[in-house]
C-alpha cells in the first residue's frame, strides 16, 4: 500500500514536472540506470528535484523477464491488430535510440478490441529489453501508441539475426549519425507494418502484462503488448544499428506479483 | 521515568522499522544494481521520506495543475522528443 501511494505520488510529481520542463529534461545515461531515480533537476525545488524517481519505487516497472512470469491463457482477451499505413515519417536519432517519428496527421494504429489508439513513434533497443531466462534477443523494436488521454500501449517485436531486412534497412539509412539530429525530408514512403512479422495483423498472437516506460521517467500505466513471433535482421544490419546506439536496453525488472496474460 | 524509557525505547523501534521498510532491496540481473552502495541506499531513504512527507501536500499540487489546463503535459510531445 505504502510502495502504491509512493509511485503514485511520483507519478503525480513528474505529470506536474512534465508541464514545466517537458522540453528539457534532466540527461540521463544506460550506463547509470540504477540510479535514474536520484537524478536531480537542480533548477527545480523538492519534490520537482526528482523527476524519474518512479524508476526506483515503481512496482510495475519493464522490461521484465519472461520466463520468471506466470502465465495465464484463461481469460478471453481482445483481438489485437496492426492497423498501420504507408506514412512519410521523421528518421531520428535522439541520442538515446533510433527513433522513427509518424507525421502528425498519420492514421495508422492500434487496434486493442474495439478501441484504436495512434501509433506515435516507434525506436530500437540493442539488445532487447525483455529477456528470457535471462538471455536477451540481438534487439527489439517498441511501437509506441498514445491516445488523446495520453494512454500508452507499446507493442514490442523481438528481432533475431537471420535474412536482411529491407525494411529495417530503410530506417538505418535514413536516420542520422549525429544525435540530436532528425532527418524530416527524406520523402521516404514507410509502412511501419513492413516491420511485423510475417503473420495475420488484423489479428495477432501476443502476451500482454502492465508495465512501465522503459526509459527515464519509467511512468507506469503503460500497457504492453510482446509479439510471439519474431522479425530477423542481418547481422550487418545489426552492426549497423550498434553504430548509431549500443547496450541501449534497461535491465528486467521485478514483476511483483504481475502475471503474463496470452492469447496463444 | 520508567514511562520515560519505555517512550524512548519505542521512538527508536519505529524509526528502525520505518528506515528499514523504506530500504526494501529489489533483485535485479543488473551488475550495477549488485553493486549498490550504501550511498544510494541513504537517498533512496531520503527519497522516499521526501515523498512521503510531500504526499500530504499533494492536494494543493494537483490544484495547480487543474488550473493549467491548457498547459496539460503531452506524453505525444514528450514522446516524440524522447525515447519512451
Amino acid at each position: 500500500m505504502r510502495s502504491k501511494i509512493l509511485s503514485n505520488v511520483s507519478a503525480l510529481f513528474f505529470s506536474f514536472y512534465a508541464i514545466n520542463t517537458v522540453s528539457s529534461p534532466p540527461h540521463w545515461h544506460y550506463d547509470e540506470q540504477s540510479t535514474w531515480w536520484a537524478i536531480e533537476d537542480t533548477s527545480q525545488s523538492i519534490p520537482l528535484l526528482y523527476p524519474y524517481a518512479e524508476c526506483g519505487v515503481g512496482k510495475r516497472q519493464s522490461p521484465v523477464d519472461l520466463a520468471t512470469a506466470k502465465f495465464n491463457d484463461t481469460k478471453p482477451l481482445n483481438q489485437l491488430a496492426a492497423l498501420y499505413n504507408a506514412d512519410t515519417p521523421t528518421f531520428y536519432n535522439n541520442g538515446h535510440s533510433v527513433q522513427v517519428n509518424t507525421s502528425l496527421d498519420y492514421s495508422g494504429g492500434l487496434k486493442i478490441g474495439e478501441e484504436s489508439i495512434p501509433l506515435i513513434q516507434f525506436h530500437l533497443h540493442e539488445p532487447s529489453e525483455h529477456v528470457i531466462n535471462g538471455q536477451h534477443f540481438p534487439a527489439e523494436l517498441h511501437f509506441v501508441h498514445i491516445n488523446e488521454d495520453g494512454r500508452i500501449a507499446v507493442l514490442a517485436v523481438a528481432i533475431e539475426t537471420g535474412n536482411e531486412n529491407p525494411a529495417f534497412q530503410t530506417i538505418l539509412d535514413n536516420t542520422p549519425v549525429q544525435e540530436g539530429e532528425q532527418n524530416t525530408d527524406s520523402g521516404v514512403q514507410f509502412n511501419p507494418a513492413a516491420l511485423l512479422p510475417p503473420q495475420d495483423h488484423g489479428n495477432l498472437e501476443y502476451f500482454t502484462l502492465a508495465g512501465s516506460l522503459t526509459t527515464p521517467p519509467c511512468s507506469e500505466g503503460v500497457q504492453w503488448y510482446l509479439l510471439s513471433e519474431v522479425i530477423t535482421i542481418s547481422t550487418a544490419q545489426l552492426e549497423q544499428l550498434k553504430s548509431f546506439h549500443t547496450n541501449n536496453a534497461r535491465v528486467a525488472q521485478d514483476l511483483n506479483g504481475r502475471a503474463i496474460l496470452s492469447n496463444k | 521515568m520508567f514511562a520515560k524509557l519505555f517512550l524512548t525505547a519505542l521512538l527508536c523501534s519505529s524509526m528502525s522499522s520505518y528506515a528499514e521498510s523504506a530500504e526494501q532491496p529489489r533483485s535485479s540481473t543488473n551488475s550495477i544494481q549488485q553493486n549498490q552502495s550504501s550511498t544510494d541506499a541513504k537517498h533512496h531513504s531520503r527519497l522516499n521520506s521526501i515523498l512521503s512527507d510531500k504526499q500530504k501536500n499533494s492536494a494543493p499540487m494537483q490544484q495547480d495543475s487543474d488550473l493549467d489546463t491548457n498547459q496539460k503535459p503531452s506524453m505525444i510531445d514528450y514522446c516524440r522528443k524522447n525515447t519512451c
